[in-house]
């Protein structure tokens, strides 16, 4: 389970594939991911830094640095305004276009809670949509000590990215104190989250470019996530030894990313991807794969597998698992952040936003993009307010349930009162 | 016909408690005097309405028994009181033709009239309870009163008609007979309230009378000495105990004392961030927010008279509301309740007083009483009625003799 920051130069140029890859760094956590995704190792991949404020920026190493500006921000940024870093983006959403041009696969990195992730990620993913890309996104929540408005902003983002991405893999950080000891310091507890997104990163990365024995290849992915605006759970682990293909499975497995394993049994697609040294062998992959096909049964598996001299007599897995949106709402283990707040009274509303702010050129000459998009995130705030509807009319009739109803105009007249008028009690 | 004909009984049969009243009606002055009551908590009536005919009767017994043994006489014949949410009121017109040469009205063409008025187009399952006369009019005159010995070519009058499903109805008479008693007329529960709280001033002047009970909202309007409109509702005082029972999270019986403790009809200033705190057997003390509480009550009761006021308005009747509205029924004992009415009907609310009647007064005179009371007042009026006619003649002796065999 640990993550390989050192195993960082694996990929040999010779082994990409001409897939035309952008990476988006957004705001000022998605500069810093940025930065581990070194030139070297995404050599064929266009890296671009978007932010608002120009001082993160100046430090960013990114070939392509777009600063988002406008004259209401003085330079100062957003401000941790993730409404007004989206009136940004939708303003200067012609700077944006242009960047998701030529380009197949378009990843956004990100961390959300502040104003400008927040904010600008979700119009950036349905600009890249629109211009024709599989969307990706990588995003980090923040730790619940950052507060709660920040993890509530994180929240409603989240639910706005995945309406906008086709797949989207989220590291909460709360989930990361599993990982680390009490201990560690707050500097490297942000470190390690980011580089454990950036091993997510390259775990897809690796998938998509790396000439393998079982090669994964992009339409495969695509065809997968391709409109599902799915939440994807992720793992890396790494093994070495004798029974290194064991040894593998139990970190996965105890991955606190993947809750135990327990997500693998409710995601309807989940990604395998083996790197090792030469000596892979065959008993290797049948355990790895048996394995983890039976711990989701429902699950359409696809098995990736390449070789690489650097990893020596290592074995290293990354596991991408994808529940579509519909699940986990259901399993409330999945995804808790996003179950709390679509409970709130604005979300379901803002969750249409990205959707309704369409009202651009390009909405027309993609009419069913946009239809399906606005479709389906208007479908799930419907089906919220209908399960909120139901159990409270049952309840609310008390000692009246068994009687014949006093039904006056249309209005059954045995609810409280108050329950009818909308009075609320605080 | 063969027990002394002077005493009267009223029973009702109401959502909360079963209550039976005994009049006596002095032979020399013709006056009502109250000589006993019998009261019983009611089990097996929701909304007004029998739904176990064993554990009402059982009720029924208890109540009866008590009357009898107060008042010191055999119950066989009694007056019941019936509501529900399936009753209708309505007024209705007939005419009939004078055709006798001198077109001097008769009492035959009285009877016709109303026969008229009475043949009304209902679903067959409905029944009515009764169709009580209200004025004639003659050429064109209205407000007369007795008609007989006027002369005119036509003459017409207004009943107001009120129905109810008859197997419903039945349910309760089958109940009561049941006991081996004998019913002698069934009288709607919001008429009987007016009765017993109206003087005759404020029938003439018009008058709104509420009876709030636990199952049941009966109210009846009247204006010129007669009856002008009724209605029910079917929800009462279980409705508010069961609304604070699901808003506050409590058992009903809880919710109910709760109501009776603490309740109010307004939101009280001083109760706002109040709470108060219940001890209770076998569970945790609670504290309850007063202000929620009263909310929610406030809410249901206002609700309530927003409904009548809207069929009021709707029958058009508000404008000879010019003596105010009264409340009775154990819903009119909760604080502020005629400040909320008042507030809602826009017009002088008050507590309905049953003090036209003389005997037991202290013991009387509660809301919840008044229509027990109003059915014994009811049945004076029919007595009077009986022996005005003065005597019967052969015809109707027979029609009497076949009617009851």
């Amino acid at each position: 389970m640990q993550s390989t920051p050192s195993s960082a130069p694996v990929t040999p140029p010779s082994g990409e594939r001409a897939l035309r890859i952008k990476i988006f760094g957004i705001g000022r956590a998605g500069l810093k991911i940025l930065e581990l995704l070194t030139a070297s190792e995404f050599a064929s991949a266009a890296r671009l830094a978007i932010a608002t404020d120009a001082a993160s920026l100046a430090e960013s190493t990114a070939p392509v640095k777009v600063l988002l500006e406008n004259r209401t921000l003085r330079g100062l940024g957003t401000g941790g305004d993730p409404d007004r870093g989206r009136a940004l983006a939708e303003e200067q959403v012609d700077q944006l276009r242009p960047l998701c041009q030529d380009a197949e696969v378009i990843f956004i990195i990100t961390g959300l809670g502040g104003g400008a992730g927040t904010g600008i990620s979700p119009v950036l993913a349905r600009v890249a949509r629109e211009a024709g890309a599989l969307v990706l996104a990588f995003v980090i929540t923040p730790f619940k000590c950052e507060g709660t408005l920040r993890s509530l902003l994180a929240a409603e983002g989240l639910h706005q990215l995945q309406a906008g991405a086709d797949g989207l893999v989220c590291l909460p950080n709360e989930r990361l104190s599993k990982l680390i000891r009490p201990d560690t310091s707050v500097l490297e507890a942000f470190t390690r989250s980011n580089a454990l997104l950036a091993d997510a990163v390259r775990g897809v990365w690796r998938l998509l470019t790396r000439k393998g024995l079982l090669e994964i290849r992009f339409a495969d992915l695509a065809a997968v996530l391709r409109n599902r605006h799915s939440h994807c759970a992720f793992a890396v682990a790494e093994a070495s030894g004798a029974d290194r293909a064991e040894a593998v499975l139990n970190r996965l497995f105890e991955h606190p990313m993947l809750d135990g394993g327990e997500i693998l049994s409710h995601s309807a697609t989940v990604l395998v991807s083996l790197t090792a040294g030469p000596d892979l062998s065959m008993a290797d992959l049948n355990t790895v794969t048996g394995k983890i096909t039976e711990r989701c049964p429902s699950a359409q598996v696809i098995v990736g597998a390449a070789v690489s001299p650097d990893f020596g007599d290592c074995l290293g897995v990354t596991i991408i698992a994808a529940c579509s949106p519909a699940d986990d709402e259901a399993d409330p283990a999945v995804e808790p952040e996003v179950r709390s707040s679509s409970r709130g009274s604005t979300t379901p509303v803002r969750t249409v936003e990205p959707a309704t702010l369409t009202g651009q050129p390009e909405r027309a000459s993609r009419p069913e993009a946009g239809a399906e998009r606005g479709g389906s995130a208007r479908r799930k705030s419907d089906q919220q307010f209908r399960q909120g509807q139901l159990p409270l009319q049952m309840v609310s009739k008390g000692g009246f349930e068994k009687c014949e109803p006093t039904i006056h105009k249309g209005e059954d007249l045995d609810v409280p009162t108050y329950v009818r008028r909308g009075l609320a009690l605080n | 016909m063969f027990d002394s004909p002077s005493i009267i009984v009223g029973l009702e049969v109401g959502t909360s408690k079963v209550c039976a009243v005994v009049g006596d009606v002095s032979k020399e002055e013709g006056t009502l005097n109250i000589i006993g009551l019998g009261q019983a908590p009611s089990r097996g009536v929701k909304k007004g309405e029998i739904t176990d005919p064993e554990a009402a009767e059982e009720c029924i017994r208890k109540a009866i028994a008590e009357a009898e043994q107060m008042a010191d006489v055999e119950i066989r014949n009694l007056y019941l009181g019936v509501t529900g949410g399936h009753l209708r009121g309505f007024n209705n017109r007939g005419v009939h033709p004078i055709v006798s040469a001198d077109r001097e009205i008769t009492e035959e063409d009285v009877k016709d009239v109303i026969k008229n008025a009475k043949a009304i187009n209902l679903p067959a399952q409905n029944h009515v309870i009764c169709a009580i006369r209200q004025h004639f009019t003659v050429e064109g005159q209205d407000g007369i009163t007795n008609p007989v010995g006027m002369l005119g070519s036509r003459v017409e009058v207004d009943v107001h008609v009120l129905h109810g499903n008859l197997n419903r109805l039945q349910n309760a008479i089958r109940t009561v007979k049941g006991l081996q008693l004998e019913v002698d007329d069934i009288v709607f529960n919001g008429l009987a309230s007016a009765l017993a709280i109206l003087n005759s001033d404020q029938k003439e002047l018009g008058s709104l009378v509420i009876d709030l009970g636990a199952g049941t909202t009966e109210f009846a309007v009247y204006s010129n000495g007669i009856i002008k409109h009724t209605g029910v509702l079917a929800v009462g005082g279980n409705h508010v105990s069961n609304d604070l029972a699901y808003g506050l999270k409590l058992r009903m019986s809880r919710a109910e004392k709760v109501k009776l403790e603490h309740g109010s009809a307004l939101v009280d200033e001083e109760a706002k961030g109040q709470t108060v705190t219940f001890d209770e057997l076998g569970s945790a003390s609670r504290v309850l927010n007063l202000e929620h509480l009263q909310t929610i009550m406030y809410a249901r009761l206002e609700e309530i008279f927003q409904l009548i006021y809207q069929d009021l308005e709707q029958a058009d009747v508000l404008k000879y509301l010019r003596a105010g509205a009264f409340l009775c029924g154990g819903g009119a004992r909760i604080p502020k309740i005629a400040q909320l009415a008042e507030r809602v009907f826009q017009m002088p609310v008050s507590l309905g007083k049953t003090n036209s009647i003389s005997g037991l007064r202290s013991a009387l005179d509660q809301p919840e009483f008044a229509t027990a009371i109003g059915l014994v007042k009811y049945g004076t009026f029919q007595m009077r009625r009986k022996s005005f006619k003065a005597r019967p003649r052969f015809q109707d002796i027979f029609d009497n003799i076949f009617k009851r065999s």
